[in-house]
């Protein structure tokens, strides 16, 4: 410590011939202002990436584009006539920078309805509660989700009578099919995700 | 209030530390010359951040880490901008780094009692280039790829372990994923954490010796708050504008093409920090400038301490620094004007190094060298400009990464493959150069030499003309290949054997090699077999002097053949062609006008094939089958010597290949909305 100035480090005491406090303030203020500068700066950019995913969804809500678009299941013969069945979801998937052309992008229940059977009623396979893939139960012929014991009937309604707790907000969330399409025996349907744990249905984009 | 700061004060002595980072004492007072320091610090800290926000998008494998620095760069919100501060910054840190150090030996700081910091110091400089060379490569492109496998090349000089440490280094023996999930967490994971203790280290043994600088008589003392604190963040607000106008001024960082360790890259530079051992490597054995020069250099700055103890250790000290320092910025000047060479210098030699034969070669080799390193660069950009066409026009990246969009695409593969396996003979330019892609080998004729006499001469005619080796060595330009224009072209008498040369510029009795003439134009059969073919002498007789009708006649036939073709470019004119009934009125004057189908098969025209059939005449597929075998009777299969020198690249050239380089050829895909889907 031998060629350690005199001064104390430490002591608030300004030297003799330091500089008028006026000059001192303006000099600290600035050092403020240019310090805060130089330390924020890197944030902004960091902040817009970080933010991106959720600038990009205003932008492709403000354009009007939406992910529901109409995609083939299957045919009308696969369906079974009897209880309901769980079918791939295969269409275009873009994550991030990678295009899939055929992907798995979800899964769906169809079952038959109408009086002569020729009409089809399709699920979202995804449990509204929190978003595991409920199953089907021939024996009991309802969903039932393993994850926390979300139930329901058939049609999608809660099953509120089996003396456990449902805790789903909400019936299943039920997608549109094509109408059209199905009189030519193809079942097309307007595959959507939507928020999970809500009492209302709210697509996400 | 005050309270709560008494309560906190007691519990962390939080105004206590504060007070005493800021009431550091500064003899002589703050200066500008001490911000270098904390300017460092700063870049660090912009570093991380950046780095943090870089992370988050970042994906290290061989097939998503380009990718995904492609999304930062073209999709993300700000994405070019973080990853151009990032980029420059490091740059900036480089620079600032070697003030800091230059600075730290000039003034002596390195002395005692502080040796033990400017080790420290030293160490903190290794991790920033290490930090600068793993960096460079995580983008997974070209120029990064090819500049860092020379580095890790060079670890495998190391001595008795050098295979292994490069195998640790890299993660096998070769580049791929865990190269790229080893460098990132060294760059991203255990650089930055050593970084961070070092620093901690040097600023604590900073605070522990205080500043080198004594007090002055006439300048007075100041504490570190505010004056010093003022100067190193204005300093780095400076510092920050300028990295922000050049991340502006070059659109971010630059990012080459993916990474594809079967396409060479002959612009593969490292970052210009490391150009002058770039350099150096040219001039010395690869264990001594990349291992021993540097290990002896470093060796000495950890010296530095003690040599400063003797009487003229410090004057030596600085001496050896400035020479090291201007070493390296010659080697670096030197490296970037050798790579710009021909930039600077004419193909013509110097006319004062022309009798210099050992000049001339050197200028030669550097001329050729440096065009290289240009083109490499220019098609670099080429390719990448259409693989963002690319992903744009397929909505994204494939799973298979988007090398398998560039093997895949006619534009990008069909100029590789010509160069390596049709340039030798065939040149592709624009005869209007209006397109700037231009693929043109450099032919010599040399001179016939007479050996009868020691040392031999050059053989001369009766006139005393140099005699010269005519034997073939070239073949048809290949540009805008089955148009109208490239059939008209050919059909000319002017230019079917045309050939031209440039006479040799001061040849040497003495040196038969300088009466070597260069041939600057033999668009179609001039550098051929051909020149003296039936092909060739048809058209001097029939075709130079028509009359109105003749040439009329002989736009209708070159219509019909190039209708063969069916080029995309040339489609609707094709289809109007055909309406007009001139398509119609070519073949007419392919039979009997002109008699072509004496020798030439054509559509509906029944003939014995005494030259190539023209039936889908420069047709992809008529393409495709004369590069797999031109000795095909269809082609040149006539008669027995008819094929002049075309090897059959059946067995070279995969079918994928011979289709790319055809649908290359024919431009079929340039415009991505018309083809491809």
């Amino acid at each position: 410590m031998a060629d350690r100035n005199q001064r104390e480090p430490g002591s608030s005491e300004p030297s003799s011939n330091s500089p008028p406090p006026r000059r001192n303030f303006l000099v600290s203020f600035l050092a403020v202002v240019f310090g805060a500068i130089i330390s924020f700066f890197p944030l902004v950019p960091g902040a817009a990436v970080l933010l991106d995913p959720v600038l990009r969804r205003k932008k492709k809500v403000a354009d009007g584009e939406t992910n529901a678009d109409f995609v083939r299941i299957t045919s009308l013969d696969s369906v079974p006539k009897e209880g309901a069945q769980q079918f791939p979801v295969i269409a275009h998937r873009h994550d991030a920078w990678n295009h899939f052309p055929n992907e798995r992008i979800g899964a769906v229940y169809l079952r038959r309805i109408g009086e002569n059977q020729e009409n089809v009623q399709c699920f979202n396979a995804v449990c509204p509660h929190l978003g595991c893939i409920f199953s089907y139960v021939t024996s009991r012929n309802e969903f039932y989700c393993p994850c926390h014991n979300s139930a329901f009937k058939i049609d999608g309604s809660k099953v509120e009578s089996s003396g456990q707790v449902n805790p789903s907000p909400r019936p299943l969330d039920e997608l549109e099919v094509d109408q059209e399409r199905l009189q030519q025996g193809e079942v097309w349907v307007k595959f959507q995700n939507f928020y999970t744990g809500t009492e209302e249905r709210i697509p996400k984009q | 209030m005050n309270k709560f700061r008494e309560w906190l004060e007691h519990r962390t002595g939080l105004g206590a530390a504060m007070h005493e980072a800021l009431y550091e004492n500064i003899p002589g007072g703050s200066r500008w010359r001490f911000v270098t320091g904390s300017m460092l610090v700063y870049c660090f800290l912009t570093q991380a951040i950046t780095g943090f926000f870089l992370w988050i998008a970042y994906s290290p494998s061989s097939q998503t880490a380009w990718e995904s620095v492609y999304y930062i760069q073209h999709e993300m919100t700000l994405g070019w901008f973080l990853r151009g501060i990032h980029h420059f910054t490091a740059q900036a840190m480089v620079i600032l780094l070697a003030l800091h150090f230059f600075q730290v030996v000039v003034d002596g700081a390195y002395k005692a009692p502080r040796e033990f910091n400017f080790w420290v110091g030293l160490v903190l400089a290794l991790i920033v280039q290490a930090l600068a060379l793993t960096g460079y490569l995580l983008p997974w492109d070209q120029k990064g790829y090819w500049a860092t496998k020379v580095a890790t090349n060079l670890m495998s000089l190391t001595p008795a372990l050098g295979a292994e440490v490069q195998q640790i280094v890299v993660g096998g023996s070769d580049y791929g994923h865990f190269t790229l999930t080893r460098f990132f967490a060294l760059h991203a994971g255990l650089l930055p954490a050593l970084l961070v203790v070092f620093l901690a280290i040097h600023v604590a043994l900073f605070r522990r010796h205080g500043i080198t600088a004594h007090s002055h008589p006439r300048r007075a003392d100041e504490f570190f708050w505010p004056n010093q604190v003022f100067k190193d963040a204005l300093a780095f607000f400076l510092l920050l504008t300028v990295i922000v106008g050049f991340t502006i001024y070059k659109g971010g960082a630059e990012l080459t093409g993916p990474a594809d360790p079967s396409e060479q890259y002959a612009a593969a530079r490292p970052e210009w920090y490391f150009l002058f051992l770039f350099q150096l490597l040219k001039k010395v054995p690869e264990f001594f400038g990349a291992i021993v020069l540097p290990g002896l250099v470093l060796f000495y700055f950890f010296l530095m301490p003690f040599i400063g103890r003797w009487r003229w250790g410090h004057v030596l000290n600085v001496v050896m620094l400035f020479g090291f320092l201007t070493a390296s910025v010659y080697l670096t000047i030197e490296a970037y004007l050798e790579d710009r060479y021909a930039l600077n210098q004419s193909a013509e030699p110097d006319p004062s190094i022309a009798n210099d034969s050992q000049a001339l070669a050197l200028h030669d080799v550097r001329y050729q060298a440096s065009l290289d390193f240009l083109a490499g660069g220019q098609q670099a950009e080429r390719e990448y400009e259409r693989l963002v066409e690319l992903i744009d026009h397929e909505d994204g990246i494939p799973i298979g990464g988007a090398g398998q969009l560039q093997r895949n695409d006619p534009e990008t593969q069909g100029p590789r493959l010509f160069k390596r396996y049709c340039a030798s003979c065939h040149d592709y330019y624009d005869p209007d150069g209006k397109d700037d892609m231009r693929i043109v080998s450099r032919r010599r004729q040399s001179p016939l030499l007479d050996t009868s006499v020691d040392p031999p001469k050059v053989q001369r005619d009766e006139e005393g003309n140099v005699v010269y080796d005519l034997s073939p060595t070239g073949a048809p330009n290949l540009y805008g290949v089955g148009s109208r224009r490239w059939l008209r072209d050919f059909l000319s008498a002017e230019l079917i054997d045309k050939i031209e040369y440039a006479e040799p510029k001061n040849p040497q009795e003495s040196d038969p090699n300088t009466f070597a003439r260069e041939i600057i134009s033999a668009p179609f059969f001039g550098n051929t077999a051909h020149r003296e073919g039936d092909m060739v002498s048809f058209v001097h007789d029939n075709l130079a002097d028509l009359d109105d009708e003749g040439k009329q006649a002989l736009e209708n036939l070159i219509i019909a053949v190039s209708a063969q073709a069916e080029l995309a470019s040339q489609a609707e004119d094709d289809a109007k062609a055909a309406s007009d009934g001139r398509i119609a009125a070519g073949v007419e004057a392919f039979t009997s006008t002109f008699a072509c189908s004496d020798c030439h098969h054509f559509p509906d025209v029944d003939d014995p094939a005494a030259a190539p059939d023209l039936e889908g005449w420069m047709s992809a597929e008529w393409l495709r089958d004369i590069i797999a075998n031109p000795s095909h009777e269809r082609f040149y299969g006539y008669a027995e010597d008819a094929n002049d020198r075309m090897p059959a690249f059946e067995s070279q050239l995969s079918e994928h290949d011979r289709d790319m380089l055809v649908r290359w050829l024919r431009a079929d895909d340039r415009e991505l909305t018309k083809a491809n889907q």
